[in-house]
């Protein structure tokens, strides 16, 4: 267990940048997710910090010391593959103990520590079994022993949870978090779920075309997303240009911050009337676009006028059937519209 | 599956496999079968002598130590050449599999390819040019080395084997290449990132996980080269009888034809037998 930390970390593949001055800390102990669309470079900044990769420029600290010209046979990492990588030829309890034979530990020893990780994954009992005879999940499960057995200074997880089915990955999360904290390992996590983001780390970073737009806890890059890409990637949010063109939603009242690039509002935040709300506060009129129930609320789409189409989660479904292509108003509170970069 | 066809789809299906059994019968059963017949007469059936049925083919093998001394010497020869070409072909796979990308992988594969498209006998004399004595070889050596090079390995048991590598190291190469193109490149990663070094991944994973390919082109060198009497005979010289030569002689210099079907299926029933008693062992290398 360690901290990790990258400091203006380049890769290039020919003209590519794959990573462009990448610069983040990962706390010891802590549970970090790599956010970014297909192509951003999650998977590139997860293989130099595992040492598949050596940077063209920049630097790799692992427990404070420099790594990034170490290879990754020698950085003590444990790494989790998107189709899982076990080997076939083994069974689950040779190939939870590869490692510690690599590192010649001695039988009894390997014996009892791979034990001991089947247990914390839930699978004792099938270590006679080989690779495919085992279902995804519990692939899964022999794939994160394996990772975790030898003790590495950090887990480097690459999309691990999106080769399972919806129930299965919702539960694996659980159970990811449940053994990362028992176990207290440094964490990095690479997805472009963001849900999943959200549901297991403590901080999370957004990669864009190799550079980083912007890192720190979920709720505040959810709460104050320092450019319209962050907003929009970590949750839904509709954008306000600042400032706003003349055709921009005619009777629209809105009093808005001063001195931001553009402003977002989360679909949440956003309440659908069929009339002029009262108060004093955002207001926007549209016309409904679409409107589609999903339980215990409705996604609707709006056309405002001049701005495009916006997205509301309306909590109170009960409200009168209104027919699409009906006039509706959007209003929000002062304190929903969120402010993003400087001007 | 056969057994979910109903009666329409069988008559289909047997209809559509028709050909194909019937050129199996054509091209390997029938001749298989003249062949024994051939091997249990006193004499070709095409000849002037009177023809009646025997055994005296089967026991001529036993009669002299020669056929037998003759066959150890070609499973030998056999065993060389399969072991050389897994030796040399193994690792050309490993780097055309794992290390060479793109354009220089295609351009390497074709020449690998390469002995395949040009005649085995134009192959076979062009190492007589290049082994003779003052030939290709030497002379070259001559150029790069002081003094007076006599290397002397026309007409010895090397040449045969040199030929003869040359001409099956496709196979191995070929097998081994499909079976390790088939392995992962994470599983190799996942290796490392838990430690491992390059010889620890080839012994553990790589070597067992291409082993079914590796040992499917040693069992394709290995069975021709025990009959092969062309490469003997023009590159081994007065070294160059084997059983494989023997076999040939009885077909086409002294007209025997019984005794040559009798020892070829002496032959084949040996190394059907050598393959069955390595296959349990095989087998557990495939585990
Ligand atoms: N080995 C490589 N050679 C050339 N380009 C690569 C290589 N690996 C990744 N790339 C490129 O680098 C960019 C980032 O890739 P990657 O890190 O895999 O993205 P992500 O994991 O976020 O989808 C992509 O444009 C990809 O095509
Ligand atoms: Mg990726």
């Amino acid at each position: 267990m360690a901290e990790v930390s990258v400091r203006g970390v380049t890769m290039r593949f020919g003209e590519l940048k794959a990573l462009d001055d990448v610069t983040l800390d990962f706390v010891d102990g802590g549970f970090f997710a790599l956010l970014g669309p297909s192509g951003s470079g999650k998977t590139t900044l997860l293989r130099v910090i595992a040492g598949f990769l050596f940077p063209d420029e920049g630097e790799v600290r692992i427990a404070g010391q420099p790594v990034e010209r170490v290879p990754v046979e020698k950085r003590e990492i444990g790494m989790m593959f998107q189709n899982y990588a076990l080997f076939p030829n083994l069974t689950v309890a040779e190939n939870v103990g590869f490692g510690l034979r690599v590192r010649h530990v001695d039988r009894a020893e390997e014996r009892r520590r791979v034990g001991e990780v089947l247990e914390l994954v839930q699978l004792e009992g099938l270590g006679r079994r080989r690779p495919k005879e085992l279902s995804g999940g519990q692939r899964q499960r022999v794939a994160l022993a394996r990772a975790i057995v030898t003790n590495p200074k950090v887990l480097l997880l690459d999309e691990p949870l999106s080769a399972l089915d919806k129930a299965l990955r919702v539960d694996m999360q659980i159970e990811l978090k449940r053994i990362q904290r028992e176990v207290g390992i440094t964490t990095i996590f690479v997805t472009h779920d963001q849900e999943e983001a959200l549901t297991l780390a403590d901080r999370i970073g957004i990669l864009r075309d190799g550079r980083l737009v912007q890192a720190g806890p979920p709720r505040e890059v959810y709460n104050a997303p320092v450019d319209s890409f962050a907003a929009r990637f970590l949750g839904e949010a509709n954008l306000l240009p600042s400032p706003l063109p003349d055709t921009f939603a005619e009777g629209a009242r809105l009093a808005l911050p001063e001195g931001a690039a553009a402003y977002a509002v989360r679909p949440e935040a956003l309440t659908l009337t069929p009339t002029p709300p009262e108060d004093d506060v955002n207001a926007l009129p549209g016309r409904l676009v679409q409107r589609v129930f999903a339980g215990s609320m409705a996604t609707c789409v709006v056309d405002i006028g001049g701005g495009g189409t916006w997205k509301v989660i309306d909590r109170d479904p009960d409200l009168p059937q209104l027919p699409e292509g009906a006039a509706v108003w959007l209003s929000w509170d002062a304190e929903d519209t969120i402010p993003i970069g400087a001007a | 599956m056969a057994g979910t066809l109903n009666a329409g789809e069988g008559r289909r299906a047997a209809g559509l496999l028709a050909p194909a059994y019937l050129w199996l019968t054509l091209a390997v059963f029938m001749p298989l079968s003249a062949m024994l017949f051939f091997s249990f007469l006193t004499a070709p059936p095409f000849g002037n002598e009177p023809v009646a049925a025997t055994l005296a083919n089967y026991f001529a093998f036993f009669e002299t130590g020669t056929y037998g001394r003759l066959l150890w010497k070609s499973v030998k020869l056999g065993l060389w050449v399969t072991g050389l070409c897994i030796l040399i072909g193994y690792p050309c796979a490993l780097v055309l599999a794992k290390q060479i990308r793109g354009r220089a992988r295609e351009a390497l594969f074709l020449l690998v390819i390469l002995p395949f498209w040009s005649n085995s006998l134009v192959r076979i004399f062009s190492w007589a040019i290049v082994l003779r004595g003052n030939g290709v070889l030497e002379r070259a050596l001559d150029l790069v080395w002081p003094g007076d090079v006599r290397l002397g390995l026309m007409f010895t048991p090397a040449a045969v084997v040199i030929g003869l590598v040359h001409s099956y190291l496709p196979y191995v190469i070929l097998t081994s290449y499909l079976a390790l193109q088939a392995i992962d490149d994470d599983i190799i990663a996942a290796a490392r990132s838990l430690g491992a070094g390059r010889l620890t991944i080839l012994r553990r994973l790589v070597l067992p996980l291409s082993l079914s390919g590796l040992l499917a082109g040693a069992v394709l060198i290995f069975v021709p080269v025990v009959g092969s009497f062309m490469e003997p005979r023009i590159l081994g010289g007065r070294f160059g009888t084997y059983y494989g030569t023997v076999v040939e002689d009885q077909f086409v210099a002294v007209f025997n034809w019984p005794l040559g079907a009798a020892l070829s299926f002496i032959l084949l029933a040996v190394v059907l037998l050598i393959l069955a008693l390595s296959s349990p062992i095989l087998r557990k290398g495939l585990q």
